[in-house]
């Protein structure tokens, strides 16, 4: 920052102090919500996050979108792929007349761009893990790690063979043809992740490392204002070509604002949308005023407690058993105000492979009492329950997690740690026993679930998905055939049998698929839930008073 | 004078080079392993030992240290782990707000206390001023975080009669300025108080009254300029107190200043921003020191002459 | 200086602690610490319940905590306990913190004070050098730095490894750690004025040690200053902890200290206000205590010796 923006900043709050001027005025066509944290990246390698995820879709574009009752739409795509015989290839043809917000019309080969972007360890992208099937993708992502070993960060040459990703080519100008190692019957959905999302090579070269705070996409908005901790402003993309316009003039994002502030300033007219926290859930969907704007969803999450199977005193299936026994689901629900639904299995409803018929794990103290004297435990054993500090009522959770385990002797310890450390140190082999974790969805399927949580072939010494450390031998067989099997009922029959083991082993304790649940000020039409999107701000517009 | 004034700005350089040394060896304490916040969490090894390089991370800690020292001399107090803006940017887009918030606060204090202190020196023992001290003790002993929020639920919730949170026009800072204002207008009351009764025992004082002049010329004009040169010092000394309820009150009513920053960064234990805060924080400190102490000399005739 | 002026100058004269008694000041503040100590003590007796134990029936119908009844006369809280047990448990925690937090102060100040005003020169120096380094820390962002660290391992030297967690104790170290300079300083003031004193002159005279100096001669004079400024500082701790625990970095969760109990019953304060209002309170009362006795105090044992200006 120079010398000019110093003042320039210095000025802001000189502004906003003479009355009625500057930002204080809310022009007709602006949607005010606020966030507890500020965006790590806009960049759609980097995405990880639900509430980066909504704005993702406003600033980008994929080939596939997932409407309102899950299925696949073609988005970025004129139509849906033609899909080969063995199920290996995939043919798309991209939609004519679609700009980036810098002007620059699109072609099949800003997806060839982005795609392989992703391997560049420079991009720091977690879409590797997704992306590992496409044809060659080892190869290049092994190529593309000796580029940056020899060379450090930060260059953009190709040196080693590959250099090109093998999988994904541009045929022409308007045609893209994706083909993978293996069949995968969830890969199409992989594609409505922010990860394949093109983005314009020349911007992300001018940019370099800030791209990720320079966002250029084929959304309907673009990114006008983003001062880091404070706010961001999108104001309608002009090059935007889509089906239908945006309702919206202006979206604000107000950072800071923990969400008891946020319901103090929505019931205030402050603010337009509200993430409605716990608490005030019950009140808020029986005021008269404010229960025909709420919209309740249940999420595609399964909240558990993870065992480190590799740590005592959890090596033994019985200790485990024992503690999903213990563990009252209908309290825990009840403590939360029923903002969720008790869980019985780990792949949860709504998602491609889930079992409605399933009954898992009841509350029996006196069952995981007998268990833990079978294991060798008679009078229970201490161990530290770690919990991160981001969920507001992990706390909760935990607490009556804590009191249920101390009626069958086990002493739990709550330990809460920052975000940062507990992500690092559950992740590493041997460091956690016990710990409360949370997964959802990034794409409905069960190999989401059970693929990334348990299947033992991954587990590695650090940054694991496996938080378990689970290993069964039958269970990583089931998961891998599964995962390349081309009938819809037999894979789901797959994924039924493997996680009726992993149940069985318990090397978690599923607890809870929660619910979320906001509202709207009634001047906001257009507002629904989607279970993959969340909120679609593209679909917004306000009543003018 | 001149010879003081260097000394002074020794001592300043010598305190802040100081806390430097202290901050930065908290900094690299702390568990996080900087290269995994800084290359993301799915960074691979090569990656990893290709950053440490380029940060210089192997060096020997007082290397560290003193490039540490150079860069930031030069302004550069590094790149956020988290979300890799520089840090002194970050700090200078920050530092508006919370020094509007603290000029609000400060105000108060003296609008306030100045002549509540006056009145209860003149009046001492009188029932004004047993009610003004217990009053003063009562707010210095209130949590700040708790009236801002208390105040919040009521009138900004309740009676809608302020903003709730947030900066968007003067009417958002009237709220926090008064939470920090009233955890600090009872210290300052008391301040001047005592010092007027010292003050007010002085001959030339009560020389003023055996002149004939009017009392309030008496107690503003002779009395309350020499009483309020103690309260000055103290007030240049509150600063890092004064920045601590900052850090409450914008946490409370979410404005984006220095405060917020600074609680974000020991959350998400960014270090390097949290360096930036805490140094920049004590640069303030030292400057406001350094300031109140010039003035001090400049206003104090008995200094004046010595 | 004749004996008799010199034990004059003694605070802990049996006339200057019968003044005391008489204050309005010291009376209302020693009631409300007897208060405190007497419910600190008592915790469990007075307490209808454990502060963890979730109750039965300490949640409404939906699950939100109960509003003030006969059952739970504060209300409970979002996970069912009763809000006056945990309140009255908290005292513990906020007094042992304030006690220990200020100890650790004291014994950091008084030892750098004197030896700072009673050496002077280098030592002088250097020790006043690092009371303005500390001092120019802000204290509430030291502290919170201080805490971050130790949740977890740290490496002091590469062989041993050092294990630093968060806990009542560690919280204490780290706010006197933080707090110690105004003491410090005050200290110092005094030393530097009473060195010049005849007592101490004779006492060096007579040929006492440095060490028997400051310890049987200086630090007894000091001690008015150092009971006004330990009164203070147990106020100071205490809404320090419970300002670490607002922002959920004081003493680990689910210990019922009184800043965790608002920093949880924060989300409710809408619905359940009881939940932030009791702990406030409580806080305010106990920090009043404490500094209405040491503003009692100062008056009358004057250590600054403001009465004879």
């Amino acid at each position: 920052m120079d010398r000019r923006s110093f003042l320039a900043a210095l000025a802001a709050p000189a502004a906003a102090l003479l009355p009625g001027c500057g930002h204080g005025a809310q022009s007709a066509g602006t949607l005010r919500l606020a966030y507890e944290t500020d965006f790590k990246s806009l960049d759609p390698a980097q995405c990880f996050d639900a509430s980066t995820l909504q704005v993702m879709r406003i600033l980008y574009g994929g080939l596939l979108d997932c409407d309102d009752d899950l299925k696949l739409v073609p988005w970025l795509a004129a139509e849906m792929p033609e899909v080969s015989a063995d199920r290996l290839s995939y043919t798309f043809t991209i939609r004519q007349g679609v700009r980036f917000a810098n002007g620059r019309e699109l072609t099949a080969d800003d997806f060839v761009y982005a795609i392989e972007r992703i391997f560049e360890p420079a991009t720091k992208s977690v879409g590797t893990t997704f992306l590992r099937n496409l044809r060659g993708a080892e190869p290049f992502g092994e190529a593309r790690q000796r580029d940056a070993e020899e060379q450090g960060t930060g260059r953009r040459e190709r040196l080693a063979e590959p250099r090109r990703l093998e999988g994904v080519r541009a045929l022409d100008r308007c045609t893209l043809r994706i083909e993978l190692e293996k069949p995968d019957l969830a890969f199409l959905w992989l594609l409505t992740l922010p990860y394949t999302y093109p983005v314009p090579r020349e911007e992300v070269e001018r940019h370099g490392e800030v791209f990720s705070r320079n966002p250029c996409g084929t959304g309907p908005f673009l990114l006008d204002e983003w001062q880091r901790g404070q706010r961001l402003g999108f104001g309608r993309n002009p090059m935007f070509q889509g089906p239908a316009r945006p309702g919206l003039d202006r979206i604000e994002m107000l950072i800071g604002y923990d969400l008891m502030t946020q319901t103090m300033m929505f019931e205030r007219g402050e603010l337009d949308l509200l993430n409605i926290p716990l608490p005030d859930l019950v009140r808020l969907s029986r005021d008269p005023r404010w229960s025909p704007q709420v919209r309740s969803l249940l999420l595609q999450e399964t909240d558990f407690l993870s065992m480190n199977c590799e740590m005592e005193p959890f090596t033994d299936p019985r200790v485990r058993q024992a503690v999903s026994y213990a563990v009252n689901r209908e309290r825990i629900v009840q403590f939360t105000s029923g903002a969720g639904i008790p869980a019985q299995g780990l792949v949860p409803p709504g998602v491609f492979g889930h079992d409605p018929g399933r009954k898992g794990y009841g509350y029996d103290p006196g069952r995981a009492k007998r268990l833990l004297q079978e294991a060798g435990y008679p009078d229970g054993f201490a161990v530290e329950l770690w919990y991160p500090t981001d969920v507001p009522h992990w706390g909760q959770i935990c607490q009556v997690a804590q009191q249920d385990l101390k009626k069958v002797g086990i002493r739990a310890n709550l330990k809460q740690v920052a975000e940062s450390i507990f992500n690092e140190a559950t992740a590493r082999r041997r460091t956690v026993a016990f710990s409360m974790y949370g997964w959802t969805e990034d794409y409905p399927d069960a190999s989401d679930f059970l693929g990334t949580l348990c299947d033992g072939s991954k587990i590695a010494e650090e940054e694991c998905t496996n938080a378990s450390f689970y290993n069964n031998e039958d269970v990583n067989e089931l998961l891998h055939r599964a995962a390349v099997a081309t009938d819809e009922a037999a894979r789901a029959d797959l994924y039924r049998r493997a996680e009726d083991l992993i149940l069985e082993d318990a090397p978690v304790c599923v607890l809870i698929h929660p619910k979320e649940y906001r509202m709207c000020q009634p001047r906001v039409k257009g507002f629904t839930l989607h279970p993959m999107w969340f909120v679609r701000y593209e679909n917004l517009w306000l009543e003018r008073a | 004078m001149i010879v003081r004034l260097l000394r002074r700005l020794l001592w300043a350089a010598l305190t802040l080079l100081g806390t430097s040394l202290i901050v930065f060896l908290i900094a690299h304490a702390v568990p996080a392993d900087p290269i995994k916040a800084f290359a993301g969490p799915h960074a691979d090894k090569a990656t990893q030992e290709a950053l440490r390089r380029e940060l210089h991370l192997d060096d020997p800690l007082a290397t560290q240290y003193l490039r540490f020292l150079g860069n930031a001399l030069r302004g550069d107090l590094g790149r956020s782990n988290v979300t890799r803006e520089p840090v002194i940017e970050a700090i200078l887009a920050r530092f508006p707000a919370t020094l509007a918030l603290s000029l609000g606060g400060l105000l108060i204090w003296l609008v306030v206390s100045i002549p509540l202190g006056v009145l209860t020196a003149k009046h001492r023992d009188k029932p004004i001023d047993r009610v003004t001290l217990v009053l003063a003790t009562v707010t210095v002993s209130v949590p700040t975080f708790w009236l801002g929020r208390m105040l919040q639920f009521e009138l900004a919730y309740r009676l809608g009669w302020f903003p709730v949170a947030g900066l968007f026009s003067w009417t958002s800072l009237i709220l926090p300025s008064v939470t920090l204002g009233i955890v600090g207008v009872g210290y300052y009351a008391r301040l001047v108080h005592s010092n007027m009764l010292d003050v007010l025992n002085q001959d030339y004082i009560r020389a003023a009254r055996a002149r004939g002049l009017s009392e309030p010329v008496v107690l503003f004009k002779h009395g309350l300029r020499n009483a309020c040169l103690p309260v000055l010092t103290v007030l240049g000394m509150d600063m890092a107190g004064l920045l601590g309820g900052v850090v409450f009150t914008e946490s409370v009513f979410a404005l984006p200043g220095l405060g917020a920053l600074s609680l974000q960064a020991v959350l998400n234990l960014d270090v390097p921003m949290i360096m930036g805060t805490v140094l920049f924080a004590a640069l303030l400190v030292v400057t406001a020191n350094l300031v109140v102490d010039c003035v001090y000399r400049l206003v104090d005739p008995r200094i004046k002459g010595a | 200086m004749s004996t008799a002026e010199a034990a004059a100058d003694l605070p802990v004269a049996p006339a200057a602690w019968r003044a005391a008694l008489g204050n309005r000041l010291v009376a209302a503040g020693l009631a409300v610490i007897a208060f405190f100590l007497f419910i600190a003590a008592f915790a469990d007796g007075l307490a209808p319940s454990a502060p963890d134990q979730q109750l039965e029936d300490g949640l409404d119908a939906d699950g939100m905590p109960r509003a003030p009844c006969r059952q739970f006369p504060l209300g409970s809280d979002n996970l069912g306990r009763d809000v006056l047990s945990r309140v009255l448990h908290g005292t513990r925690i906020s007094l042992t913190v304030g006690a220990v937090a200020m100890l650790t102060a004291l014994v950091i100040g008084v030892l750098v004070g004197l030896y700072a005003g009673y050496y002077g020169g280098w030592v002088d120096g250097l020790l006043m050098r690092l009371t303005d380094v500390v001092l120019a820390l802000p204290a509430l962002l030291l502290a919170l730095a201080l805490a971050g660290l130790m949740d977890g391992k740290v490496l002091l030297s590469r062989p041993v490894e050092i294990r630093l967690e968060r806990g009542l104790l560690s919280v204490c170290l780290v706010i006197g750690v933080v707090s110690w300079t105004g003491i410090a300083r005050v200290v110092r003031a005094q030393v530097l004025s009473l060195k010049e004193r005849a007592f101490v002159e004779a006492a060096r005279a007579v040929g006492c040690s440095d060490r028997r100096i400051v310890w049987r001669h200086i630090l007894p004079n000091v001690l008015p200053a150092l009971i006004v400024l330990a009164t203070m500082s147990v106020a100071g701790t205490i809404l320090f902890e419970a300002g670490l625990g607002y922002l959920g970095w004081g003493v680990p969760k689910p210990a019922p200290s009184w800043g965790n109990m608002i920093s949880d019953g924060q989300p409710y304060l809408l619905v359940a206000p009881w939940l932030v209002i009791p702990p406030g309170v409580a806080i305010v009362l106990a920090v009043l205590g404490f500094n209405l006795l040491g503003q009692g105090l100062q008056d009358v044992l004057d250590p600054y010796h403001k009465k004879r200006a």
